[in-house]
């Protein structure tokens, strides 16, 4: 038996071991990694130069700074137009913290809405749960372009236009593919955990919130984290539905058109920005694999 | 009489055990669907009115058929509205044909753990976790005051940058997409693959597959649900994905090469209230355009899972799933 077991795991080590073949995919991957890396770099690199040395020296360095670090804290403004026609800015600070309720309100939302709805339609087989995944498969499958001008006026008749909350609101939608992420996740947990808690007294309250939520908690954080990156990098949204509340996003996109701004000062804008994305990354990597599985298209 | 009562008691049990289910599902559900109702049945309802508006200098309306004949009027005539599409469609095509197999391709070696593939990984993760508009100036950056830098050092030639020379910018800006869009597929089916039973693909190992019939014959099949997702969910994008264009249209000026997505957002920021009903007609042309497009891609996808070559595995399954089912209603009813 035991020399069964070995021949076993000296086959598999066998099949996995490195081919030529694979030896060149290798060595080309690791040349995509590394063109994929250098630009990221080389913007690291340039956001310490002065702007002399950044236009006389692209590609090398002689002296390195945090000028333009401090010049983003302290003398970086952006102009706004306020909801009462006047004018207004917002300094680096203010555009972070715009940023920030922006990203983790739309990602919470986005979060805890599919989930809640993948739930109901997965552990409660009503013909109204059919309906709504049903729905949710032909919607993904044909969205209506162009309503992006209704949503304006919709929102706009509805009062939640141009507000943070109002966004928040907008973002509780069920509809995408983390609804399936989830519906698959709540069809791999067994009714019998429903059962059990019930049998102790719970109710559906309690199996929710307190066996339903832990179980799927690591697909949530996933889709938590991916929500509020994309999010952060978000500039769509803020320009159609919150011109008056701008992000770090819109200003950096406007940052060349601003006074006394260098390309420097823009990257290190820019590597400011990327902070919350990186340690993100940083902490949560090895949640992404393996969390995030889905069920297919129902014909 | 004591078993007529206990009959009883359980189906009183099971009845308020019902209602209580019932409270919790609308509790639960209510909001999410007046969130749908409004922000999608309503909105959608209004776009498609908005579709046969026309607004005056003091925004009244009346009914007119006239947006749909100015989209396809633009679509013929208008360079910028033509080329937004044809664009489109070209990085639609880049990302699905070359990008997708590859990002399977680099997926797979991930999951097998061969060398590196943990620094692979990382760097590959990056582009998601970093801001478009970051990638964006950095990619300018490189692209429009880099290249001339390099091809003075290395040629000494005096040149353009890629963005700001009308003949390169959209090679630079397809190299760009095809460099940039691998991350986002790759976590999906990353997270598809590390799901498969590792017994079954060492029972493939074991019997002598190689790491191309692996792929072909066991892992493929097993993650082909996510794999039709993603090629579906990609098409239905054509048309609201700006491909990074606005961005790029923002930050370098380019504005030469634009898409749908991007020619959207422009003109709904820039050119006025009185413009939406002409893009909310031209949505729902590109509407039916991508439900032409959508559904035969959809009914290839299908016919090609390789499920569908193994001895009838999917009937196999919806038997089990049948049989289950029909086990759980015995149960409950005894």
């Amino acid at each position: 038996m035991r020399k069964l077991q070995k021949t076993h795991r000296k086959e598999v080590r066998k099949a996995s071991r490195m081919t030529p073949i694979s030896w060149v995919v290798c060595i080309l991957l690791l040349i995509y990694a590394c063109c994929m890396l250098y630009p990221y770099l080389l913007a690291v690199l340039s956001s310490f130069k002065t702007l002399r040395n950044y236009t006389d020296n692209f590609f090398g360095f002689t002296e390195l700074t945090l000028e333009n670090f401090k010049k983003v804290f302290t003398g970086f403004v952006y102009p706004i137009v306020l909801k009462d026609g006047g004018s207004g800015y917002y300094d680096f600070l203010g555009l972070t913290v715009n940023s920030f309720l922006y990203a983790a309100g739309g990602a919470l939302g986005l979060t805890v809405t599919p989930c809640v709805v993948a739930y109901c339609c997965q552990k409660f087989p009503y013909k109204f749960s059919k309906f709504i995944e049903a729905m949710i498969y032909v919607v993904m499958i044909v969205p209506i372009i162009g309503n992006t001008a209704s949503t304006i006026q919709m929102t706009q008749n509805i009062g939640i236009y141009d507000q943070m909350w109002g966004h928040w609101i907008m973002k509780c939608s069920f509809i995408g593919i983390y609804f399936l992420v989830y519906h698959a996740a709540f069809e791999g947990i067994p009714n019998d955990y429903m059962e059990a808690v019930y049998m102790d007294g719970g109710g559906h309250f309690t199996i929710f919130f307190k066996i339903m939520l832990p179980l799927v908690s690591k697909q949530m954080l996933t889709v938590f984290i991916l929500q509020f990156v994309q999010l952060w990098s978000d500039y769509m949204g803020v320009l159609l539905y919150l011109p008056s509340t701008p992000t770090i996003s819109i200003a950096l996109l406007n940052f060349s058109s601003l006074a006394s701004t260098t390309a420097p000062m823009q990257l290190a804008a820019c590597m400011l920005a990327s902070i919350p994305g990186l340690v993100l990354f940083a902490k949560f990597s090895e949640q992404f694999m393996g969390s995030l599985q889905m069920g297919g298209v129902k014909g | 009489m004591e078993r007529k009562m206990k009959q009883l008691h359980k189906g009183g049990a099971t009845r308020s055990r019902e209602r209580s289910a019932l409270r919790f599902y609308c509790v639960m559900m209510a909001f999410p669907i007046l969130q749908f109702c409004v922000m999608w049945i309503g909105v959608n309802f209004n776009s498609i009115l908005l579709a046969f508006k026309e607004y005056d200098a003091s925004l009244n309306f009346t009914w007119t058929m006239d947006n749909f004949k100015g989209v396809f009027e633009g679509l013929v005539k208008d360079a910028t509205v033509r080329d937004a599409f044809k664009n489109s469609i070209i990085f639609w095509l880049v990302t699905t044909i070359i990008t997708f197999p590859t990002s399977l391709g680099i997926s797979y070696y991930i999951y097998r753990n061969y060398k590196f593939s943990r620094f692979i990984k990382t760097i590959l993760f990056l582009p998601r976790m970093i801001s478009g508009p970051v990638t964006a100036i950095i990619i300018y950056q490189l692209m429009d005051r880099g290249y001339p830098v390099m091809m003075k050092l290395l040629f000494d030639k005096d040149c353009l940058g890629l963005l700001a020379n009308s003949a390169t910018q959209m090679m630079a800006l397809v190299i760009y997409q095809l460099f940039f869009s691998l991350a986002g597929n790759f976590i999906f089916l990353s997270s598809a693959m590390s799901g498969i039973d590792e017994s079954i693909s060492e029972a493939a190992r074991v019997d002598g597959a190689n790491a191309w019939q692996e792929f072909i014959h066991v892992t493929l099949p097993l993650i082909w649900p996510t794999v039709s997702i993603f090629l579906v969910t990609s098409a239905v994008s054509i048309f609201t994905n700006d491909y990074g264009m606005y961005s790029f249209y923002k930050v370098a000026g380019v504005t030469a090469v634009n898409t749908v997505g991007s020619y959207f957002t422009i003109g709904l920021t820039e050119w006025g209230t009185r413009r939406y009903p002409f893009f909310a007609a031209f949505g729902l042309v590109l509407t039916a355009i991508t439900a032409l497009i959508v559904f035969p891609l959809r009914a290839y996808v299908n016919s090609k899972n390789p499920m569908n070559d193994t001895d009838g595995a999917i009937a196999a399954k919806k038997r089990m799933r049948k049989e289950a089912r029909r086990n759980a209603k015995i149960t409950e009813n005894a």
